[in-house]
């Protein structure tokens, strides 16, 4: 509810056309309330008088309210659709602009399919609201309070039922609103909870197949699906019962109105004509309100759609900038100082799977997800310190779950540290302006994803209005070239969503084309060389070595034969920095590194 | 197309949770191949409620003929009793309608009770066929489908069908009954309006056609937008770092406003196209009733109608329109619940590709002697992923398969495991045809433990338990126990019962393959099928899982797509694939000895290493 009221704030900037709907709503209001009024007048001056002069008029009359309710009701639509999908528009763009604005952290929390629900139906539930519910809204209460007023001046003792009838209307309404609104959370948690089996039994399917599960995952679908639909029916018994009943209480005030109003007529106290225009009124004025009635289901709809529109609105980025950031430009010195790291788990900021908080299991054994390496316990990185000159080449080796990644990601500043600082030329990252230092850094992630457009468009990524000889020297570079050429338009290939089109080693390729391209003075690789093969290991170990030549270079590997060539080789387990030297020295010194080396390569 | 299912399934599964479920109920514009095939085979379904639907018929002519002798006892009233001055009539009548409305109140009622049950219950059914179903069909029919798309079978379009039956499909009838038997009570009460009336529904349903079939195309439009729009939204989110990364906010919000853009264009449209309609009708009913007025009074005025008549005419006008407003509503919706059903079918008539044969015999106790001969397998003809595989392993016999990439190692353990059938040539256990093995017999037998190992949210002790739900709490412990599993299972806050989240995610990738091995450990496998993680996990997981790897291999005949250099070495027989041909094969030190394609792969890193430190 107050999440609904705090969505009204993107209604301001359109208060023209928020006019033209009132107003446009207001006319056919009207429009409809004089005919039964004229409708009274042809059957009292015109029929029973036989005076057709009358009736003709009366007629004339009732056309021209409806060419006039036309045309405002068409205007109206047109006003209500702009209203509402400028509504819209505006709600998604800030959205994704919030979306684009939050760091990693806060992003790891909401999963994409999530994303695009809030993005899409939820604001769509909300704008249906906005501009179906309101306008409902709006008209019914028009048509509620015309009529009352239209009957009650005519006869106020005969619009004492119509009184009667309202009072009774909207109890039944209020009475079913307060019911069905927590049964509609409810069904709402199931349905979640249903999604969830679903997902998983096809997620899981090799191990449900090869532990002979299917029985066992039926049953379990059984019972969410029955839970669910017994709730279903709940809520949908309770609106069986309300509609009927609002529908008898407008029945019952015509009954009252025929009878009193018919003794009123037989008294001479009330015109025929009159009693017929009161029966309009009062169909006129209640119909609404079972019409009403079905906004219920929508009602609860956009609240728990603006809730979640709203979690993510104020969620605040965890990495945010400093006024007066550093520029640049980049030397490309690094220093780690006592950095301490661990994925804060922000998963108050926006619930997971559209459970409430507390009840994500992820809190519960003090453990969150990070982006690839998750760990029991406590900080991913311990303490580090160590200092990478310009233009130095490190690797960094340890195993899956010893902070590798973690630690890249900290550079530029998808993550903060928790405590200690990470200096570039002496500045601190949180100084950096933002844009400036992830300029500076060349990134290719371990599993690299590449966008929906061409080869070329991908290249020039950070660039677009790359010249196309450097887009072909970058990829030559990064031996990309010859298999681009191989491919059907060469650099106007198009990649499919998610790279689904290209190998593994493919894609590799062209994200370090990409991370080139932009001149970078560091340049971080995460070597994913473990799910190629041998072949495209030993290409890509090879660009890796052509593009680190004269940058700061910090190589993420799986494989002591990646590093192997590196100026200084550090070595983590566990988030602790436990030994570092070259390739040599570490081989005398470190016990881990020589495990590693033999497990390999032995 | 030799991927692992496991991983092939968890590509697609972002577009499950795109899909998610309960947003059905929208119209599409989509248009049903077979609508009366469709149509028929849902009604088939719907033929287990027919008691109960006969109720809800029965109810519905009920409230329908009361809903229209209302506005008649009404008009006589207002003719009969009030005009004339006769209180006791009036009084009459007004009993009369008091028991019409009760009456109609407590039919719709009754109707609106069974009906929400019936769709309910009949959309319960369906979605469970619908899950048994794809747990029938075998993993090679999954990978042609993705996940998202099952998954929105399930929801959406049941949903979509739901919505349609337990609210338009009623209404539909009942309105469609109201327009009838208005017209023709209508025309009962007073000819000459009566007709007048009936001039108007031509132009009605002309109207209402026109504009259905335009808010067909754009809901369509809209569609194909919407499609556009969700894909930016997924991409920016799939691939947020590399946007981070390279700093291109600025140009994805560009490109995000103008897809959204692209959107409300269109959907702007089709709201517009929608908000004609109601409007529409109503001020139809208003110059309905001003022709009413017109012709009605002239007739009044020359004595042919009476003013009660003219009363139940203007109720009956006011009912008139909902019908046909609901009936335009009604076709678009319906037409994407067709539509649906029939995607939903679609499924349903898959047949699996791995079935068991009707002869297939119960397989209690294997030795674990295996045997493929001369296996052939390709997904699409002309394609083959496997060729002429001959092989024998003996009972407790490791198997190390190597190779590159995409050679076929998978695809030959997913025979082994019958989630796909070879295409010629045979598998055999114990010199039985696999194919004549009942499925689930043979796979309790089979311990797997994949790559990458999925979780189900529940507690850990559910998920050591998966393959065996009967095991005792002892039993599970001890198998945690056996898989090295145990020590880090009871550090938890709540140990063994502590809760795993929605993958798995909670846990590190080397806790997750100890459960799964503990899992494994837990059905007392005779064959083990052994994806081994390619990364390395933490240095002392990585200890604790080797052992355990060991303690599970031993004794038991083993597959395993190897690629530790330990687990190697101590296979008894190392099958190089390449190109789906066993190329290679025989001990670490005996291939080693041949110089070929394993001594290749094996020295290749050393040699680059010599090199370079040269």
């Amino acid at each position: 509810m107050k999440s609904l009221r705090k969505t009204a704030r993107f209604l301001a900037p359109y208060k023209l056309l928020i006019l033209g709907t009132i107003l446009t709503t207001i006319l056919p209001v009207v429009m409809e309330l004089v005919v039964p009024r004229l409708m009274q007048m042809v059957i009292d001056a015109g029929i029973r008088e036989s005076d057709f002069q009358v009736v003709w008029q009366g007629a004339l009359y009732m056309f021209l309210a409806a060419v006039v309710g036309a045309i405002a009701t068409f205007g109206q639509g047109v006003f209500r659709a702009r209203l509402s999908q400028a509504l819209a528009f505006d709600i998604r763009n800030e959205l994704y602009q919030k979306v684009m604005a939050l760091s990693h952290a806060d992003v790891d929390q909401i999963q994409t399919g999530q994303l695009i629900t809030r993005l899409t139906s939820d604001v769509d539930t909300v704008r249906m609201f906005c501009s179906v519910g309101i306008s409902l809204l709006l008209r019914a209460l028009l048509m509620v309070v015309g009529s009352l007023i239209m009957v009650t001046v005519t006869h106020p003792p005969l619009s004492l039922i119509a009184w009667i009838i309202l009072v009774l209307t909207c109890i039944v309404m209020r009475w079913s609103f307060v019911r069905a609104t927590p049964m509609f959370a409810v069904v709402q948690r199931r349905l979640a909870a249903l999604n969830v089996v679903v997902q998983e039994n096809l997620a899981g399917m090799s191990e449900v197949r090869a532990f002979v599960q299917e029985h066992s995952q039926i049953l379990r679908f059984g019972r969410a699906n029955d839970s669910l639909v017994d709730q279903n029916i709940r809520v949908a018994r309770l609106l069986a019962i309300a509609m009927p009943l609002i529908a008898l209480l407008t029945n019952l005030g015509l009954v009252g109105m025929t009878w009193f109003g018919g003794t009123e007529v037989i008294l001479e106290r009330v015109s025929l004509g009159q009693l017929v225009a009161f029966n309009s009124y009062l169909i006129i004025g209640l119909t609404p309100l079972l019409l009403l009635s079905g906004m219920l289901a929508m009602f609860s709809r956009a609240t728990a759609s603006s809730v979640r529109i709203w979690e993510v609105l104020e969620t605040e980025p965890a990495v945010r900038q400093r006024p007066a950031a550093e520029t640049g430009p980049v030397q490309g010195r690094i220093e780690f100082r006592n950095v301490h790291f661990a994925y804060s788990g922000r998963s108050g900021a926006l619930s997971l799977n559209g459970r409430s908080p507390q009840a994500a299991p992820e809190a519960l054994n003090g453990v969150h997800r990070g982006p690839a390496d998750t760990q029991l316990g406590e900080g991913v990185l311990q303490g580090l310190s160590f200092v990478i000159e310009p233009g130095q080449t490190v690797g960094l080796i340890g195993a899956t779950g010893s902070g590798k990644s973690s630690l890249m990601y900290l550079i530029p500043r998808f993550y903060d540290v928790s405590e200690g600082s990470i200096l570039i030329d002496g500045v601190d990252v949180r100084d950096w302006d933002l844009a400036a230092l992830r300029q500076a850094i060349g990134l290719v992630a371990q599993h690299p994803a590449l966008f929906a457009r061409t080869i070329a468009a991908n290249i020039a990524f950070g660039q677009p209005d790359m010249p196309e000889a450097r887009v072909e020297e970058m990829a030559r570079k990064a031996q990309a070239h010859d298999f681009v050429l191989d491919k059907e338009g060469g650099y106007f290939h198009l990649v499919e969503e998610g790279g689904a089109n290209l190998s593994g080693g493919q894609k590799q390729r062209l994200s370090i084309a990409r991370a080139m391209a932009i001149k970078p003075r560091i340049l971080l690789l995460d070597d994913a060389t473990s799910s190629v093969d041998l072949e495209t290991e030993a290409k890509i170990q090879e660009t890796f070595q052509e593009a680190a030549q004269g940058l700061t270079t910090i190589i993420v590997a799986h494989r002591v034969s990646s590093i192997i060539h590196a100026d200084r080789i550090l070595i983590l387990d566990e988030g602790r920095l436990e030994s570092a030297g070259t390739h040599e020295e570490l081989l005398a010194s470190s016990p881990i590194y020589r495990e590693l080396y033999e497990s390999q390569l032995g | 197309m030799t991927a692992s299912p496991a991983r092939r399934t968890q590509q697609s599964s972002t577009s499950a949770m795109r899909a998610g479920m309960g947003g059905g109920g929208r119209p599409t514009g989509e248009t049903a191949r077979n609508p009366r095939e469709t149509l028929r085979r849902l009604f088939g379904y719907l033929r287990a409620f027919r008691m109960r639907i006969a109720f809800v018929a029965v109810f519905v002519l009920i409230s329908t003929a009361l809903g229209l002798i209302g506005p008649i006892v009404l008009g006589r009233a207002i003719d009969r009793f009030i005009a004339q001055g006769d209180a006791v009539g009036l009084a009459r009548s007004t009993v009369i309608l008091l028991f019409v409305y009760g009456g109609a109140f407590l039919s719709t009622t009754g109707q609106s009770l069974l009906m929400v049950e019936i769709a309910q219950r009949f959309i319960s059914n369906l979605r469970s066929m619908l899950f048994e179903h794809i747990q029938r069909l075998s993993l090679a029919d999954h990978n042609q489908r993705r996940v998202g798309d099952l998954m929105s079978r399930v929801g959406n379009d049941t949903e979509t069908i739901n919505q349609t039956l337990s609210n338009g499909l009623i209404e539909f009838i009942s309105n469609a009954l109201m327009l009838v038997g208005s017209l023709v009570f209508m025309v009962i009460l007073n000819w000459q309006l009566g007709l007048g009336a009936m001039i108007l529904l031509p132009t009605m349903l002309y109207l209402t056609g026109q504009i259905t079939i335009r808010s067909r195309r754009s809901f369509r439009r809209v569609q194909r937008e919407l499609g556009a729009m969700n894909s930016t939204i997924e991409e920016s989110v799939t691939n947020f770092r590399e946007i981070k990364a390279f700093s291109k906010e600025r140009d994805m919000r560009a490109e995000f406003a103008r897809v959204s853009h692209q959107y409300r264009r269109v959907a702007t449209q089709a709201e517009i196209i929608m908000a004609i309609l109601g409007p529409m009708f109503s001020t139809m009913s208003v110059i309905t009733l001003g022709g009413l007025a017109l012709f009605g009074g002239w007739l009044a005025i020359q004595g042919y109608v009476q003013v009660g008549v003219i009363a139940t005419f203007i109720i009956y006008i006011r009912n008139f329109f909902r019908p046909l407003r609901a009936l335009a509503m009604l076709y678009n919706q319906l037409q994407s619940s067709i539509a649906g059903a029939e995607r939903i079918f679609e499924v349903l008539d898959t047949v699996p590709s791995v079935t068991d044969r009707p002869d297939a015999v119960a397989f209690p106790q294997a030795q674990g002697q295996v045997e493929f001969d001369q296996v052939h397998f390709e997904y699409e003809p002309g394609a083959p992923i496997l060729r002429d595989i001959n092989l024998r392993v003996e009972p407790g016999q490791t198997v190390a398969l190597v190779g590159p990439t995409g050679a076929g190692k998978t695809t030959i353990v997913s025979l082994l495991s019958r989630f796909l059938d070879v295409t010629s040539g045979a598998i055999r256990v114990d010199g039985m045809d696999l194919r004549d093995i009942r499925q689930a017999d043979w796979r309790r037998q089979l311990g797997v433990v994949l790559q990458d190992t999925y979780l189900f949210s529940g507690t850990v002790r559910e998920n050591i338990r998966f393959g065996s739900p009967d095991a005792s709490d002892a039993e599970v412990v001890e198998a945690a126990r056996i898989a090295n599993a145990d020590w880090f299972i009871r550090r938890l806050p709540a140990g063994y019962d502590s809760p795993v989240s929605e993958r798995g995610h909670n846990f590190s990738e080397g806790q997750r393959q100890l459960i799964a091995i503990a899992r494994a450990v837990l059905t007392h496998p005779r064959v083990l099928i052994l994806d081994e993680a390619t990364s390395s996990v933490d240095s002392r997981t990585e200890v604790l899982l080797q052992q355990a790897l060991l303690t599970l291999l031993r004794n038991r005949t083993a597959f395993v797509i190897a690629h530790r250099l330990n687990t190697i070495r101590n296979a008894d027989l190392v099958l190089f694939v390449q190109d789906g041909r066993i190329v290679e094969r025989g001990t670490h030190e005996e291939l080693l000895a041949r110089q070929g394609h394993y001594h290749h792969l094996f020295t290749s890193q050393r040699r680059r290493l010599m090199r370079e430190e040269a």
